[in-house]
């Protein structure tokens, strides 16, 4: 990427997000040397206006006519309406509830259910400054938290967090390898651990992911630890200028090794296109092979979500915008399938496995739903339940004895929720801790349960769930 | 006798406010569904089950405290369900026809406005980024862009400038013609 390409990109970036100072010195700094960038910045904003005044046309009076009527609609007839449901909901619920309190008796005292758990908000956040965790995942007695902070000057560097118990967290000082990059998921297999994330230029971007030996190893871990660097792998994901570049979002870790999966993108072609799934596989996180997008079982999928279970790997995702599950016994080879059971208005964006089971979660006309398979190949819907009404399903992880999934109301709060079975699941109240604020990401440890989210200015916002009433 | 005036107290009052949000925001909402989905039928069967949706929420006690964000995260989901539906020959028929369309005598002569140019460069523009950019261009921060289409940041940026850009290359190219 030339400098008046960066500069382009920069420009209209600063058209949409707040410009770091770095950024805006750049700008400032370029658009007096170059008669052309200036032009091309001031067609983008022209552009940009003439947009925001485009014509817009009001709705036919059809509409305002059916939602008067709907309005009009006798509450009676509403009360019938969910009467009937509720009615039902309630005596399951009565249900459920003496069949919990029967589980209570039977479960050790040492496994927490996460909806039994009390939440409060994490108490000192100062080890995260302004940064946001993307994903948390256990390892052995520690918590690893991967994600990015913002940096003065502009930019952002990738960052990683610990923890012993989920509520005391600290900083490792060794982030100095993920400069002008966000990470965005970790995994560990043996006693090697793999970060996904990206690289973070203004305008676009590359995958990529950094390897350590001694990661699982450290405390306390600091940069003088030769065993703990941060090594970037030796294939490298940067598919260079004009080439189909892939994007990964998701990584799982399993027998064979680790796998990652993505969607491969054009970048130079008219408006950019999806190529196809992006998937590779590396047996010891630094060499890595990967399918082509074009492949038969690839072409045209994005993967939103990887796992690895006792059948192996699963991604979920779509083929043009259809709900797709892809399979592979060693992340090398990809079969596809679109479930029946799967409706064709329905997204699937993250899957994880349990001992006995995979759990894909999404949602589908404005509600979350949740798919359970226990071979990945043939999938049953988890029943509709108002606890899954009114908002989208993001992630799930398995938390060692409870699915966790979570994700965002369609209001736009953060909402989770646990399951034992990925059939039947129950919404986590941790109150208004994320009002405003999906949740991105769970992780247990002990009896422990910790979210994290980010609030609308990107803020952190994190919850610590206690078996005990006092947290 | 109380009871049911306070009912319909309640009732009136959610009626208000969403024939409010349905006057502040139907003509902002319609536009972007008919700019995403390129057919009018199909943005006012949209536009409806969106506000219908309010009306349902609103009647179950969960009346969105951003309305306005709301109603355009359930169109966004609708338009997206919807494409989902669609065969693919359809899609790239409409795409077909739209160029054709363009190249017409008629519309070369109204493609030398602006207005017309920009409008056939989102036409032509993918319904995920197009939607990020009528989304941008509709008031909403690269962030709230974001958190409406549920991609990162970083991806949402990536997209806009994708759109920014090619609308850009396609204005130059009508210019230069």
């Amino acid at each position: 990427v030339n400098e008046h390409q960066r500069f382009r990109a920069l420009a209209a970036a600063a058209l949409d997000f707040d410009s770091t100072p770095a950024e805006a010195r750049l700008l400032a700094d370029h658009v007096t040397a170059c008669i052309a960038c200036r032009r091309y910045e001031a067609a983008l904003r022209a552009d940009d206006v003439l947009a925001r005044s485009r014509r817009r046309t009001h709705a036919p009076e059809a509409i305002r006519l059916a939602l008067v009527a709907e309005i009009e609609r006798p509450a009676s007839r509403y009360v019938r309406d969910w009467l009937v449901p509720a009615a039902g909901a309630a005596l399951v619920a009565i249900a459920l509830l003496l069949a919990w309190g029967l589980a209570l008796r039977l479960t050790p005292a040492n496994v927490a259910h996460p909806a039994r758990l009390t939440w409060s908000p994490l108490g000192d956040t100062s080890p995260f400054g302004n940064g946001t965790v993307a994903d948390v995942a256990a390892s052995g007695s520690r918590l690893t938290a991967v994600g990015s902070i913002s940096v003065n000057g502009g930019g952002r560097v990738g960052a990683i967090w610990t923890s012993t118990d989920g509520r005391s967290w600290t900083k490792a000082s060794d982030d100095s390898a993920f400069r002008d990059a966000v990470l965005l998921a970790v995994a560990f297999h043996g006693t090697t651990t793999v970060v996904l994330g990206e690289h973070w230029v203004s305008g676009g971007g590359w995958s990529d992911v950094w390897v350590s030996p001694g990661w699982l190893a450290c405390n306390p871990c600091t940069a003088s630890q030769p065993a703990v660097a941060w090594m970037t792998p030796a294939t490298s994901f940067f598919a260079g200028v004009g080439s189909a570049q892939t994007y990964y979002n998701a990584i799982a870790a399993g027998k064979p090794g680790f796998v990652i999966a993505g969607t491969a993108w054009t970048v130079d072609t008219y408006g950019g296109s999806i190529v196809g799934a992006g998937a590779s596989s590396s047996a010891d996180g630094s060499t890595w092979t990967s399918e082509a997008p074009t492949s038969a079982a690839l072409v045209g999928g994005t993967m939103g979500g990887v796992a690895a279970g006792r059948e192996g790997f699963v991604a979920v995702g779509d083929i043009g915008l259809a709900p797709t599950v892809w399979t592979s016994q060693t992340g090398q080879s990809w079969q596809r399938l679109q479930p029946a059971s799967m409706s064709a208005t329905a997204s699937i964006r993250d899957v994880a496995a349990g001992p006995g089971e995979y759990v894909a979660v999404g949602d589908d006309g404005g509600d979350a739903e949740a798919w359970v398979s226990a071979d990945g190949q043939t999938w049953q819907p988890a029943p509709r339940s108002s606890d899954l009404a009114g908002a989208r399903m993001m992630h799930v992880a398995w938390l060692g004895h409870e699915f966790v999934a979570t994700g965002q109301t369609s209001a736009g709060d953060g909402i989770a929720w646990a399951s034992t079975d990925g059939q039947s699941w129950i919404r986590l109240d941790t109150g208004a801790i994320f009002a405003g604020s999906p949740i991105q990401t769970a992780a247990a440890i002990d009896t422990r349960v910790v979210l994290f989210g980010a609030d609308a200015s990107g803020r952190l916002v994190a919850a610590v769930g206690d078996p005990s009433s006092q947290p | 006798v109380r009871l049911e005036r306070v009912v319909d107290a309640a009732e009136t009052h959610l009626a208000e406010r969403i024939v409010a949000a349905y006057d502040a925001e139907e003509r902002d909402l319609f536009s972007f569904a008919l700019a995403v989905t390129h057919e009018p039928t199909a943005a006012e069967d949209l536009v409806s089950e969106a506000f219908l949706r309010l009306v349902r929420e609103a009647r179950a006690g969960r009346f969105p405290d951003n309305p306005r964000a709301w109603l355009f995260r359930v169109t966004i989901n609708l338009a997206r369900s919807r494409a989902r539906r669609r065969l693919v020959a359809e899609r790239w028929r409409s795409f077909f026809v739209n160029r054709d369309t363009a190249r017409s005598p008629e519309d070369a002569l109204v493609g030398r406005e602006r207005g017309a140019v920009l409008q056939s460069a989102l036409d032509a523009l993918p319904t995920e980024v197009r939607m990020a950019l009528l989304l941008a261009t509709d008031g909403h921060s690269g962030r709230e862009v974001a958190a409406l289409l549920g991609r990162s940041e970083g991806a949402t940026r990536t997209l806009l400038w994708r759109a920014r850009r090619d609308v850009r290359s396609r204005i130059e190219a009508e210019e230069i013609e």
